[in-house]
C-alpha cells in the first residue's frame, strides 16, 4: 500500500455510501467489499497500516496448563465505516473456529475469548469478524507461546579438577529439572562472605559449569539460578571450601627400585599438588606382571604425606608393577585417578625347593649294570627365586655297595649313569646366583618291591584329565606320574609329574591333547624303595572314530559268509571302541546290523541266501558315536559247499560206465566191425598176376612176403613219392651212425589216410623201427632216411599239417632205384627219386601209360596237377617179427593233400602219396578197386 | 565441603586458625612463584634495592612478643586491606602499562588478590570470634599512579609482592600463636582433643 491508500479508502467509503441506499440485495455485497478493504487498508497514520482493532495481550508466553483471556479490541473507526460491532467477532486458532461459549462480549467494541487450559492453544489466534454475518474477515492475531517456568535445580555438586600444578577447575553440575519449552537460562552463582564472585555461564550445556578462578582456604558459596520467560528458579545454596573437593592428579614419575632384600622394592614418586594446598594420603597398589590380580598395601601405612615408600613381603627374583593414587590427607575430596604403571624385579634369593626328580631305567649292556636315565624339572620362577645356573647331582650307593658317593655338576635336566645293580639315593640341588636348593632325595632301589597302587582310574574332569588312585597302606612319600600319547605314528614320549604322598588323585599338568589316547603310570616311591607302576589308559576327550574299518570277506559260502577287518589305529580311534557294528543288507532288502565285540577281527554271517549280491559295511562306535568304513559287496555261492561234487561225481561215473560198456560190447562185436568197415583187400603179392608178369622185378622175391603174409593181412597200401632231398639226405645220413649207436627207437610220426574210400583221415600213429631193423636194412640197401610225409587228404580234404617224418623203411629200394645212372649221386639239380610203386585210387585217373613210373623226377607242377598221388611205401622187412599184429599201423608215411605242399622253391620235397593197394589172399577175390593205374615200374591194370 | 554445624567455640577457632594458616601459605607460595615471573618479566633482579619504594606496610616489627591476639590479628588485618589497594593498583599498572597482554600473569595477581581479599575476611572473621570485632577499614587512598615512572611502578610491584609473602609469613606465626592459645583453652575446658595438631 502506498499513500494513495486513503485516498482510494475514501471513495470505498463514499461509494458504499451511496449503494447503502440501494436494494437490499446488493446491500451484504457491498458491505463486505468495505469491510475488507476497510481492515486491510484503514488509513494510514505515520507511514503504518492502522488496523480495524487488535488484540490483548499482545503475543503473550503462556504457561501450559493455565487459563487465558485475550481481549479483541474494535477500532471505532471500525464502527462508524463498517458498521462492525463486537458481537460479530470470531475467534479462531490456526484455521479453527473457537467455540463460541468461549467468548465474552465486554461491550460493542471489545470481544474476549478464554481458554481453560492453554494446552489447547496454537498460533496463530485470530480476531476476526463477518461482515453482514456472511464473509470473514481477520482483524488481528497474535502468537501464543507455551511452556513452563524453570524448575528448582536439584542435586547441585561441585569438584574441583586438578588441571596441572598450580591449575585447578571446579566443575558444578546439577540437575535442570523438566525441559521448559522455552528458552532458560541457567547461571551459577558464586560469592564469598563479603565478595560476590562473576557468574558462571554454562555453554552448551544447561546443566555443568565450569569454573578456572578457584580459591582455595575461604568458604564459597554456591548456586545456579535458573530463569525463562515464565520465572525464574533457584537451587540450594551450597557452601563449601574448594580444597575440600579436590580430584588430585595423581603422583608421577613413579619410580621403582630393588634393595638387597629379595623380598622388597621401594617405590618413589613426586606428588603434582604442592603440600601448600593440601597433604596427601595414598593408595598403592601391586600385582606380579603376569597376573591380573592387583594386591594393596594397607591403606594406614599409606595415610601420610609422602613421597616414597617400601613395600615389603614381596616374591625374590619377581617382576611386580606398581601404580598409586592419592587424595587429600583428611579424606575429603576425592581420590585421583591411578598413577601410570611402573614395574621393578625383586632381588634373587636361594631356590626355595629342589627340582623334582624321577628316573627313567634304560637298557643295560651288562647283567650287573644298569642305565639310569636321571631326569628332573626345572623350578618354577616362583622356587627358583633367581636363574639357576647349575644343578648338582649326588650318587650314593647303599650297602652291601661300598663305593664312594659321587657327585656330578650339570647344566641340563638329565642325566645318564651307568650304575651297577644295587640301592642308590640320588640327590639333586639347583644352584642360582645367591646359593643352592633343598636337596631333592630320589631312592632308586634294587627292585619295585613295595606296594602297587590300586584301582587305578582316568577320566576327564573340568576340562583336564584326571588320574585318581586308591594308595597303598603304606605311607607313601610321594607318587610319580608318567603318561604318554599313545599313537602308531610316534614313539610314547613320556612326560611325568610328583605328587606328595599324601594326594590319591591329581590333574595331569600338560598339555593334554583331545581325541588321543594316553597311557598313565602311578608309581608309589616309599622311603625305603618303590612299588610297581598302575597303569590306564584314557583320553581327555572322546570323539567319533576317524573312520570306520574297511571290512572285506574271508569265506563266501551258500548261506553264510565269513567278514575280516583290520582293527583300526589307535591314531584313528579317536576314543574306546566299545563296539563294531556289522551292516549288511541285500540290494532291495532292508539293513541288519549286528554289533560285535571289538576285540574281534572276524565274524561269520549267516544264514544268507544263496546266489544273492550283498552290500556289507561296517561301522566303530566310542562313547561319542560311530564311523562307518566302506561298502563291500559279496556274491553267496549258488551252490553249498560238496553239492557240486554230488552231481558230477555220478554223472561222470555213469559216463564212464556206458563207455566202457561201449568198449565191451564193440569187442565182442570187432568181427562184425571189422568186416563191415575194413572189407578184406586182395594182396597183389600173392596174385597170379604177379607171378606171370614180365615186369616182375627177379630180384624182388615177394613170395617171401607172400609168406610172412599168408592171410593178406594189408588191406590198405600207400605209395609214396620221395624226393630226396640231398642235402638232408647227407646230413641225415651223418646223424644215422649215432643214432645207431645210440640203438635207440625212432618214432616218427605222420598221418595216414585211409585207403581212397576210407572214411576219415586216420589219427597220428606212432611206428617204432627198432635199431636192428634199421641196421639190418642199410646192410641190405640203401634207404631213404627222411621223407616229406604228404598228407593227403580224402577226397580233396587237406590236411592242415605237413609234416617231415623219418622213413623207417627197411625195406630194399627197388632196381631202378639202385642203378647209378638213375641216382646222379648228390647232384644239385638231379634230385634222386625213388618211386616204388604208385596206385592212384582215383577211379577218375585212367592214365595206364607205361611211363609211370619215372625215375629221379622232380616235381614239377603238372605233377601237382594229377591231385593227390597217394604213394604208399610197403616196407617188407625180413623181419617176420616186425610185422606181426601190427599190420595196419606198418604205414610210415601217410598222405597228404597235395594242395597243401606248393612247389617248393627250397628244395626237393619227398613227396609222399598214398594209394590204396588191395591185397588179398590167394584164397579171396579181390574186390572192386579197379581200374587200378600202375605207373611205371609198377603193375600193369589186370 | 565445610560443615554448618555449630561446633564449640574453641574448636571454630582452631579450624578457622588452621584454614587461615593454610590460606596465608597458600598466598606465600603463589607470591614467590608470582615474584620469579614478576622479576623475569619486568626484566629486574631480586636484590635490587625497595628502599625508595614508600608506602607498603612492612611485615618486621620489633614488640612482636608483647602484642595480644588481638592487636595481632588486627594488624593483620590492616595490612591485608593494604594490600588489597595495592595489590589493585600493581593489577592495573600491569594491565595498562607494563604488560598489557599478559592476561596469564593478571590472572596469577588476580588470584592472589583474591586470596588476599578472603585473608582478610578469614581474619575479620576470627576476631569476630574471639569476640573483638572488626576493625573499621582504614584503607589509605592510593597514590597518584600517574606520577610514577614505569619503572617506579615495577619496584613498586616488586616491594609489594614482596612484602606480601613476608606478612604471610607473619601471619602464619601469628595465626599458630592463636591457635596454640584456642587448643589451650579448649583442651582446658575438655572441648578439644589432646593431640599435636600441625598447623
Amino acid at each position: 500500500m502506498g499513500e494513495r491508500d486513503p485516498h482510494r479508502a475514501r471513495a470505498v467509503r463514499d461509494a458504499a455510501g451511496t449503494m447503502y441506499k440501494m436494494s437490499s440485495q446488493w446491500s451484504w455485497v457491498m458491505n463486505a467489499l468495505y469491510i475488507s478493504m476497510s481492515v486491510c487498508s484503514l488509513g494510514v497514520s505515520g507511514g503504518l497500516v492502522q488496523s480495524c482493532g487488535y488484540i490483548i495481550p499482545e503475543s503473550p508466553v503462556l504457561t501450559l496448563g493455565s487459563n487465558f483471556t485475550a481481549l479483541c479490541i474494535l477500532n471505532e473507526s471500525c464502527l462508524d465505516f463498517g458498521n462492525i460491532r463486537a458481537n460479530q467477532i470470531i475467534w479462531k486458532i490456526k484455521n479453527s473456529v473457537v467455540p463460541k461459549e468461549q467468548y465474552r462480549v465486554i461491550n460493542r467494541t471489545v470481544s474476549s475469548v478464554t481458554f481453560s487450559d492453554t494446552s489447547t492453544l496454537a498460533t496463530p489466534l485470530t480476531c476476526n469478524v463477518l461482515a453482514d454475518g456472511q464473509i470473514e474477515q481477520n482483524i488481528y492475531g497474535i502468537a501464543v507461546t507455551l511452556g513452563l517456568p524453570p524448575e528448582k535445580p536439584e542435586n547441585l555438586s561441585c569438584i574441583v579438577h586438578q588441571m596441572s600444578k598450580t591449575k585447578f577447575i571446579m566443575t558444578c553440575t546439577w540437575n535442570p529439572g523438566r525441559d521448559t519449552f522455552l528458552a532458560t537460562d541457567f547461571r551459577l552463582k558464586s560469592q564469598w562472605p563479603l565478595e560476590t564472585l562473576p557468574d558462571c555461564e554454562p555453554r552448551g550445556v544447561n546443566n555443568s559449569c565450569d569454573i578456572f578462578n578457584v580459591q582455595f582456604f575461604v568458604n564459597l558459596e554456591v548456586w545456579v539460578e535458573a530463569k525463562n520467560a515464565l520465572g525464574k528458579a533457584e537451587s540450594e545454596h551450597i557452601d563449601f571450601d574448594p580444597v575440600d573437593i579436590v580430584k588430585p592428579l595423581p603422583p608421577h614419575n613413579l619410580a621403582v627400585n630393588s634393595r638387597e632384600l629379595p623380598t622388597v622394592l621401594k617405590l618413589s614418586w613426586e606428588n603434582q599438588i604442592t603440600v601448600v594446598v593440601m597433604e596427601l594420603k595414598f593408595n598403592i597398589r601391586y600385582r606380579i606382571s603376569d597376573s591380573s590380580d592387583w594386591m594393596e598395601v594397607p591403606p594406614e601405612d599409606t595415610a601420610s604425606h609422602r613421597t616414597s615408600f617400601t613395600v615389603q613381603s614381596l616374591k625374590p627374583y619377581t617382576k611386580y608393577v606398581f601404580s598409586l593414587r592419592c587424595m587429600k590427607k583428611n579424606g575429603l575430596g576425592y581420590w585421583s585417578d591411578w598413577s601410570e604403571e611402573k614395574s621393578g624385579v625383586t632381588s634373587e634369593a636361594k631356590p626355595s625347593k629342589g627340582p623334582p626328580l624321577w628316573r627313567k631305567i634304560g637298557i643295560s649292556h651288562s647283567p650287573n649294570s644298569w642305565t639310569v636315565h636321571l631326569i628332573w624339572k626345572e623350578l618354577d620362577r616362583s622356587e627358583a627365586n633367581g636363574i639357576i645356573l647349575k644343578y648338582e647331582v649326588t650318587v650314593r650307593p647303599r650297602p652291601p655297595l661300598s663305593c664312594p658317593p659321587e657327585k656330578y655338576s650339570v647344566n641340563s635336566t638329565n642325566l645318564t649313569l651307568n650304575l651297577t645293580n644295587g640301592t642308590y639315593d640320588v640327590t639333586v640341588t639347583a644352584h642360582n646366583r645367591i646359593g643352592g636348593s633343598p636337596p631333592s632325595v630320589l631312592l632308586i632301589p634294587a627292585s619295585n618291591s613295595k606296594a602297587s597302587v590300586k584301582d587305578i582310574k582316568a577320566f576327564p574332569k573340568d576340562g583336564k584329565l584326571w588320574i585318581e588312585w586308591t594308595a597303598p597302606d603304606n605311607s607313601v612319600v610321594k607318587y610319580v606320574i608318567e603318561w604318554c600319547m599313545v599313537s602308531d605314528s610316534s614313539d610314547c614320549s613320556t612326560e611325568w609329574q610328583q605328587e606328595l604322598g599324601t594326594s590319591q588323585g591329581t590333574f595331569l599338568k600338560g598339555d593334554i591333547k583331545p581325541f588321543k589316547c594316553y597311557l598313565i603310570t602311578v608309581h608309589p616311591l616309599y622311603t625305603n624303595g618303590q612299588g610297581n607302576g598302575q597303569s590306564t589308559k584314557a583320553y581327555l576327550q572322546q570323539g567319533m572314530p576317524a573312520k570306520g574299518p574297511t571290512v572285506q570277506t574271508k569265506k563266501v559260502g551258500k548261506a553264510e559268509a565269513v567278514l575280516v577287518w583290520k582293527p583300526l589305529s589307535v591314531d584313528e580311534q579317536n576314543g574306546f571302541i566299545r563296539y563294531y557294528t556289522i551292516l549288511y543288507r541285500t540290494v532291495s532288502g532292508n539293513e541288519t546290523a549286528v554289533n560285535v565285540d571289538p576285540s574281534k577281527t572276524e565274524y561269520t554271517l549267516s544264514p544268507l541266501s544263496s546266489d544273492t549280491l550283498y552290500m556289507v559295511k561296517m561301522e566303530a562306535h566310542t562313547d561319542e558315536g560311530g564311523t562307518s568304513g566302506p561298502v563291500f559287496t559279496f556274491t553267496t555261492q549258488k551252490f553249498g559247499k560238496g553239492e557240486i561234487e554230488a552231481i558230477v561225481v555220478p554223472v561222470c561215473l555213469a559216463f564212464l560206465l556206458s563207455i566202457l560198456l561201449g568198449v565191451l560190447f564193440c569187442f565182442n562185436k570187432r568181427d562184425l566191425i571189422k568186416k563191415h568197415i575194413w572189407p578184406n583187400v586182395p594182396d597183389p603179392s600173392k596174385s597170379n598176376i604177379a607171378q606171370w608178369s614180365p615186369q616182375t622185378p627177379t630180384k624182388h622175391n615177394f613170395s617171401s612176403k607172400a609168406q610172412m603174409y599168408p592171410e593178406g593181412s594189408f588191406t590198405d597200401v600207400s605209395v609214396v613219392e620221395i624226393e630226396a632231398d640231398d642235402k638232408k639226405s647227407f646230413s641225415e645220413q651223418d646223424l644215422k651212425p649215432f643214432n645207431l649207436l645210440k640203438k635207440e627207437k625212432n618214432t616218427s610220426e605222420g598221418h595216414s589216410s585211409g585207403i581212397g574210400g576210407s572214411s576219415c583221415m586216420s589219427s597220428p600213429r606212432q611206428s617204432v623201427s627198432d635199431s636192428d631193423e634199421s641196421e639190418s636194412a642199410q646192410n641190405t640197401s640203401s634207404t631213404v632216411q627222411y621223407s616229406t610225409v604228404v598228407l593227403n587228404g580224402y577226397r580233396d580234404q587237406i590236411p592242415s599239417v605237413q609234416i617231415f617224418s623219418r622213413s623207417e623203411s627197411t625195406q630194399p629200394l627197388l632196381d631202378s632205384e639202385e642203378k647209378p645212372e638213375d641216382n646222379p649221386g648228390g647232384g644239385e639239380n638231379a634230385t634222386p627219386r625213388q618211386q616204388y610203386f604208385k596206385q592212384n585210387s582215383s577211379q577218375d585217373e585212367t592214365n595206364t601209360d607205361g611211363s609211370h613210373f619215372e625215375r629221379a623226377k622232380q616235381v614239377t607242377p603238372p605233377v601237382n596237377e594229377e591231385d593227390l598221388v597217394g604213394l604208399a611205401q610197403l616196407q617188407m622187412s625180413g623181419h617176420s617179427s616186425q610185422l606181426c599184429g601190427s599190420g595196419p599201423e606198418r604205414n610210415k608215411t601217410e598222405s597228404a593233400l597235395a594242395d597243401a605242399l606248393s612247389p617248393s622253391t627250397e628244395g626237393q620235397i619227398l613227396r609222399l602219396e598214398t594209394m590204396g593197394i588191395n591185397t588179398a589172399t590167394v584164397d579171396e577175390i579181390p574186390k572192386s578197386y579197379m581200374p587200378q593205374t600202375v605207373r611205371q615200374g609198377g603193375y600193369m591194370p589186370q | 565441603m565445610a560443615s554448618a554445624e555449630q561446633s564449640p567455640v574453641p574448636l571454630q577457632h582452631y579450624s578457622l586458625c588452621s584454614r587461615i594458616i593454610h590460606l596465608a601459605k597458600k598466598i606465600r607460595s603463589d607470591v614467590a612463584s608470582l615474584l620469579e615471573s614478576y622479576v623475569e618479566r619486568q626484566g629486574l633482579d631480586r636484590t635490587i634495592s625497595l628502599d625508595s619504594v614508600d608506602g607498603v606496610p612492612a611485615a618486621a616489627m620489633e614488640q612482636e612478643g608483647k602484642l595480644t591476639v588481638a592487636e595481632r590479628l588486627g594488624a593483620n588485618l590492616q595490612a591485608y586491606r593494604a594490600f588489597q589497594v595495592l595489590l589493585g593498583e600493581v593489577l592495573e599498572e600491569q594491565r595498562s602499562h607494563l604488560t598489557p597482554l599478559d592476561t596469564d600473569f593478571h590472572a596469577s595477581i588476580q588470584s592472589i588478590l583474591l586470596q588476599v581479599v578472603a585473608l582478610d575476611y578469614q581474619l575479620g572473621e576470627l576476631l569476630a570470634l574471639l569476640g573483638h570485632g572488626r576493625p573499621a577499614w582504614e584503607a589509605a587512598s592510593p597514590e597518584n599512579p600517574g606520577h610514577r615512572s614505569l619503572f617506579e611502578m615495577k619496584l613498586r610491584g616488586l616491594k609489594v609482592l614482596q612484602e606480601l609473602a613476608h606478612w604471610t609469613v607473619r601471619s602464619v606465626r601469628d595465626l599458630r600463636q592463636v591457635a596454640k592459645h584456642s587448643q589451650d583453652f579448649g583442651a582446658a575446658h575438655g572441648e578439644l582433643p589432646e593431640r599435636n595438631l600441625q598447623l
